[in-house]
């Protein structure tokens, strides 16, 4: 059959910043297709897509749908033109009705005149869920009483009302429980019959496998290759994606999983959030924790509640003078840092200098009496500018402006320049050029070797594998498996304690 | 008990609850037919005005200028209405008219110099009450009887009711209104698929000018006479009329918000006149008033901190049962 | 940046501007010894708020109820003076100005209401308890307690105030911290520090120098009235942040902003009044000027929507 182009992007670039998201990428997506599209954290997948469903603007390029330039103004315009997107974070608004939901902005299809006709609004609302196969959910409900999956459902019917020639499916799988999934890839197979096409965005490479007719691979915002059906394997996407053989000098180098006997914290029987539930483990002098899971299987509510950051609901953490961690002031009183997976919200402040920012938790120490010099800041954050290489004019430039590497160098710099002798690391190579996250991974064996602990929690199972002693897997919130770290070490172990 | 009937209890509970607790303390001097139909007069002025805040207060849009517009208002739509003889029609367009172009001043130096609402209302305050002292030769306006009409009940009423129907179309049946909520309740999700904040604000700004020019009305009619104001003293206006606003967004899941708000200003106009009633002295309203306001808004600012806080509890106490077993 | 620039030097220059432009225009009259003393009188209450303040609009808090809290020190300075003595009083509107902190601050930061609105109802409360206080009848200062009005006697008690805030703003940890809070909240608790009591703290600082304020206000008006203190937190709000303060804290916080811009709205009202426009005028213009300066000078970041 001849293959009819429905998407076209020719030589599309973007930037946030310094960083470049998007390096002329020509994608080309044709009708009846269900094209997956892989690539790692910061490979340019989502922002792609984000263009395309009108989600952002792009800085240069050409994208052609239908034959016709698509340069939309917002995803209404984009829904127009006839493309719509469901993502993975929550899209519904609450306090209003499924219907509202349903229609937000567009509700001028249903004016008659100069007032909304709610009866035709809920009876069109409620046609689309029962033919999305949720009839389960009533239009004229509030949203507040549906949970998560249902509201993706809400949201999905919010998408496929227009009939999109193109649906996009932004990591939505990730984030729902199977049978959200199942009633996913029904519509999906059913975009594709009816000679639609579909962009599918997931890390999960057996689900690519199971469902997509030809996928597309990025790395560092440009697209390496698009596998057409009998091209497509596992093996293959994997190294299109990260370029090289896994097994390279990229991580620590030694199979030696040892560490020091001396339990430095303990953590027993920990519940916090909504999911982590009687968790327990040890951490030993010299050992780089690794933690892993599917993203919410609860283990950022762990690094917080670790860090005493989030109250918890049983459970206590234990250092090893028998304090127990109850605030973020205690964790930093007893050595202990912790590097966010929201850098620039959690981590740093951006609209001061490196100075600020680096001596910050320091400052208690610095403080001599009632004096603090500024000169004393200064000297340790030069310390840090030269130990961590953070690519600066001086400790007066604020954040703001830094690359996503040099920021993280900062965020480590303020606990380095702290002497911390715990470390609690939330995603810490996310966002990152290649050369940075080397540097990081030297870093953190560095740190393993004076004796230091790390708990490294990290959604990237070959950064897991790569780096731990020891792997903790938590699954819906309980501990599945503790993995050592060896040679036969692969992804299938981990990904099974984790399924 | 149906939904709706079980509704309807909760919304009544609270005014219903506040005229018992001041009859009984008051020893029956709160409560008689002309005290309460005073309260009703006083009433609409805070509606109209609690109304005229209502579509920005839901988008998070704090406005203090309420009081100075409504004078300004007054005073410009007054003194136009004499020297034209328009009478109470010329009264009602000219205040209007007057309140909606402070109130499109007020959103263009909010929306656009970026200017977040609290403190764009502050200044904004301090210019139109110096406008106060400065149009119209500074001595604000004297009105005369047959204008004043729409102030007598029952036209102040039927003024009130007409607003109401216009109000409660305009929130539960146009675009505007379902725009409003949407990014009322999800800015960022409401404006990433492309709902327009500016339009929405523009026409929350409007409508809140029509409201304040009917309140306008109401009020120099009332008082016979606006007089030039200072020193931010025009703030209190808003700051009552806000409490209603409040105590209606906390009815919203059981009842329009429209109808939240005439009860939740109804109520705080029975509090006023209750405590006065019970020999407060008048000066120490406004420690009642100031005292009320905290009470509300911590609770309401913290009743889901506090619901969350027995949940936890009780799965931790579920959660400690497994680890027993 | 060009806001940094704007910020660090525009009060200073503008105050000059403003001054030397005024002197041309009344032909000198605002150089007089009594108009200068003048400016120095009015400028003296805002200033030491103003510098008091420093702490609260670095961590991005804001106290409206000052106005108020002046009031209640005023009554609670003349009370005292009348029966008991200076030092007392002087003791009493400090621990006045310790709680009214410790409300305003514990109340915004652990009761969880924002403190914009924490601040206009204590500004009712304070109001409500001064007008009854007040209505009983005028109550007047006695005659020995008049050197405290002396310009001599302020100046000192100004740089005291800006020698002990400056030190704790630039030389201790207090001064870094209520700046981080201000720059990012979340971020500086998850570094260790306890932010609710270092926002706590700034109130309580600023409550100090409102205190002492009405004291000295006290003197000056003879008494205490029920409109005592009407309108202070506006011109301190406005005062500070024509002195280059940022709106929402942080970095560019400094202790002149305080200085610079009670010294520049004293200066302008004074200006126009010595020209003769009508004094009802002088409100209206302070409140285009701050709009003005606000607008120029408030920090946002592309495509923030601001509420």
């Amino acid at each position: 059959m001849e293959k009819e182009v429905i998407l076209k992007c020719t030589k599309m670039c973007k930037s946030f910043g310094p960083t470049k998201a998007l390096v002329d990428v020509d994608l080309v997506v044709n009708r009846g297709e269900i094209r997956g599209l892989i690539g790692e954290n910061g490979s340019g997948k989502s922002t792609i897509s984000s263009i395309v469903a009108g989600v952002l603007p792009y800085d240069s390029g050409n994208i052609e749908f239908l034959g016709k330039p698509h340069k939309p103004a917002d995803m209404l315009e984009a829904q127009q033109a006839g493309i719509s997107m469901v993502v993975q974070e929550a899209g519904t608004i609450q306090n209003l009705t499924v219907m509202a939901n349903i229609f937000v902005g567009k509700e001028e299809r249903f004016s008659r005149g100069l007032f909304l006709d709610k009866k035709a609004m809920k009876k069109e609302a409620q046609q689309i869920l029962d033919e999305i196969g949720a009839s389960h959910i009533r239009a004229d409900d509030s949203i507040m009483r549906y949970n998560f999956e249902d509201r993706k459902l809400v949201e999905i019917a919010r998408a496929l009302y227009e009939k999109p020639e193109l649906l996009i499916v932004d990591e939505t799988t990730t984030a729902l429980p199977h049978k959200g999934r199942e009633v996913l890839y029904r519509l999906m197979k059913k975009q594709a019959k009816e000679n639609r096409a579909v962009l599918f965005i997931s890390h999960d490479m057996d689900e690519l496998m199971d469902n997509c007719n030809a996928i597309t691979v990025l790395r560092d915002g440009r697209l390496i290759a698009t596998l057409n059906e009998d091209e497509m394997s596992i093996p293959k996407m994997r190294s299109l994606m990260i370029g090289r053989e896994i097994s390279d000098e990229y991580y620590r180098t030694d199979l030696d999983g040892s560490f020091g006997e001396e339990v430095v914290l303990k953590a027993e029987h920990l519940s916090a959030g909504e999911i982590l539930e009687d968790f327990s483990f040890e951490l030993h002098r010299g050992e780089i924790l690794g933690i892993g899971g599917l993203s919410d299987c609860g283990m950022h509510d762990l690094g917080k509640a670790v860090y005493g950051a989030v109250k918890l609901l049983t459970g206590k953490v234990i250092y090893k003078d028998g304090t127990e961690i109850k605030s973020p002031a205690a964790a930093v009183s007893k050595k202990m840092g912790y590097v966010s997976k929201n850098r620039d919200i959690e981590s740093l402040i951006l609209s001061s200098s490196i100075t600020s920012n680096v001596a910050l938790p320091s400052l208690n120490k610095l403080q001599k009496g009632v004096y603090l010099s500024a000169k004393d800041e200064e000297a340790l954050t030069n310390e840090q500018i030269k130990e961590m290489s953070i690519k600066c004019e001086n400790g007066a430039q604020t954040v703001d402006n830094l690359s996503g590497g040099n920021k993280q160098k900062v965020v480590f710099g303020k606990w380095i320049g702290n002497k911390a002798e715990i470390l609690i690391l939330d995603c810490p190579t996310r966002g990152i050029d290649i050369g940075t996250k080397v540097a990081m991974y030297k870093l953190m064996y560095r740190l393993k070797q004076e004796g230091r602990s790390i708990i490294m929690i990290s959604e990237e199972i070959p950064e897991l594998i790569g780096m731990s002693d020891r792997i903790i897997v938590i699954r819906d919130g309980k501990l599945s498996g503790i993995l050592e770290r060896s040679d036969t070490l692969n992804e299938h172990s981990v990904i099974e304690c984790m399924l | 008990m149906s939904k709706k009937l079980s509704n309807i209890v909760k919304c009544l509970i609270l005014p219903i609850a506040v005229y018992v607790i001041f009859f009984v303390f008051s020893k029956g001097r709160f409560g008689s037919l002309p005290g309460m139909l005073a309260i009703g007069r006083q009433f609409v002025l805070y509606c109209l005005v609690g109304w005229a805040l209502m579509h920005n207060q839901l988008m998070g849009v704090w406005d203090f200028t309420p009081g100075a517009v409504v004078a300004l208002a007054g005073i410009i739509g007054g003194n136009i209405a004499l020297s034209t003889n328009t009478g109470v029609a010329g009264l009602v367009v000219f205040c209007i008219l007057s309140a909606v172009t402070l109130c499109l001043l007020t959103f263009f130096v909010f929306h656009f110099l970026k200017i977040p609402s609290m403190i764009c209302g502050l200044g904004m305050v301090l210019i139109y009450e110096m406008l106060t002292t400065q149009l119209f030769g500074g001595t604000g306006v004297k009105l005369t009887k047959d204008i004043t009409l729409l102030a007598k009940s029952p036209y102040c009423y039927v003024v009130l009711a007409v607003a109401g129907i216009i109000l409660y179309i305009l929130f539960n049946f146009t675009k505007n209104g379902a725009n409003t909520r949407s990014l009322g309740y999800g800015q960022d999700i409401a404006m990433s698929i492309g709902v327009s904040l500016t339009k929405t604000r523009l026409k929350n700004f409007i409508i809140e000018g029509i409201f304040l020019g009917l309140a306008a009305v109401i009020s120099s009619s009332q008082r016979g006479s606006i007089a030039p104001t200072l020193n931010m003293s025009t703030l209190s206006l808003g700051f009552d009329a806000i409490m209603g606003v409040f105590i209606g967004l906390n009815l919203v899941n059981n009842c329009n918000l429209v109808v939240g708000i005439v009860i939740g200003t109804f109520t705080m106009k029975m509090v006023s006149a209750g405590l006065i009633a019970m020999g407060l002295d008048s000066n120490l309203q406004s420690v009642a008033q100031g005292l009320f306001l905290l009470v509300f808004i911590g609770i309401s600012s913290n009743k889901d901190a506090v619901s969350k806080y027995f949940a936890d509890k009780k799965k931790s106490a579920e959660i400690l049962a497994k680890i027993k077993a | 940046m060009k806001t940094e620039k704007v910020r660090n030097f525009l009060p200073l220059a503008g105050l000059l501007i403003v001054f030397i432009a005024f002197a041309v225009l009344s032909g000198g009259r605002n150089l007089t010894s009594s108009n200068l003393q003048s400016i120095f009188n009015q400028s003296f209450f805002i200033m030491l708020a103003g510098i008091c303040a420093t702490f609260v609009y670095a961590h991005g808090g804001i106290d409206l109820s000052i106005g108020g809290l002046e009031g209640i020190c005023m009554l609670i300075a003349v009370v005292s003076m009348r029966n008991i003595g200076f030092v007392p009083a002087l003791i009493l509107v400090i621990l006045t100005g310790i709680v009214s902190g410790i409300l305003i601050g514990g109340i915004s930061v652990y009761g969880n209401i924002p403190v914009f609105i924490t601040g206009l109802s204590l500004q009712y409360i304070y109001r409500g308890i001064l007008k009854v206080a007040t209505s009983k009848a005028l109550i007047t200062v006695p005659n020995q307690y008049t050197w405290l009005d002396s310009w001599g006697v302020k100046a000192v008690v100004l740089v005291a105030a800006a020698a002990v805030v400056g030190y704790l703003f630039k030389y201790t940890k207090i001064g870094r911290y209520e700046k981080a809070i201000g720059g990012n909240a979340t971020a500086t608790t998850l570094c260790g520090v306890n932010a609710k009591k270092y926002s706590v703290l700034a109130y309580v600082i600023l409550g100090i120098g409102v205190g002492i304020a009405g004291l000295f206000a006290m003197v000056r008006a003879g008494g205490v009235n029920p409109q005592a203190g009407a309108a202070y937190e506006m011109d301190v709000l406005i005062a500070v942040v024509l002195g280059g303060m940022p709106l929402t804290g942080g970095a560019a916080a400094r202790v002149r902003c305080g200085i610079i811009g009670a010294l520049l709205i004293v200066v302008i009202e004074n200006g126009f009044v010595l020209l003769g426009a009508d004094p009802n005028l002088v409100d209206g213009i302070k409140g285009i000027i701050f709009i003005a300066t606000v607008f120029v000078t408030i920090a946002r970041r592309k495509g923030q929507v601001v509420n």
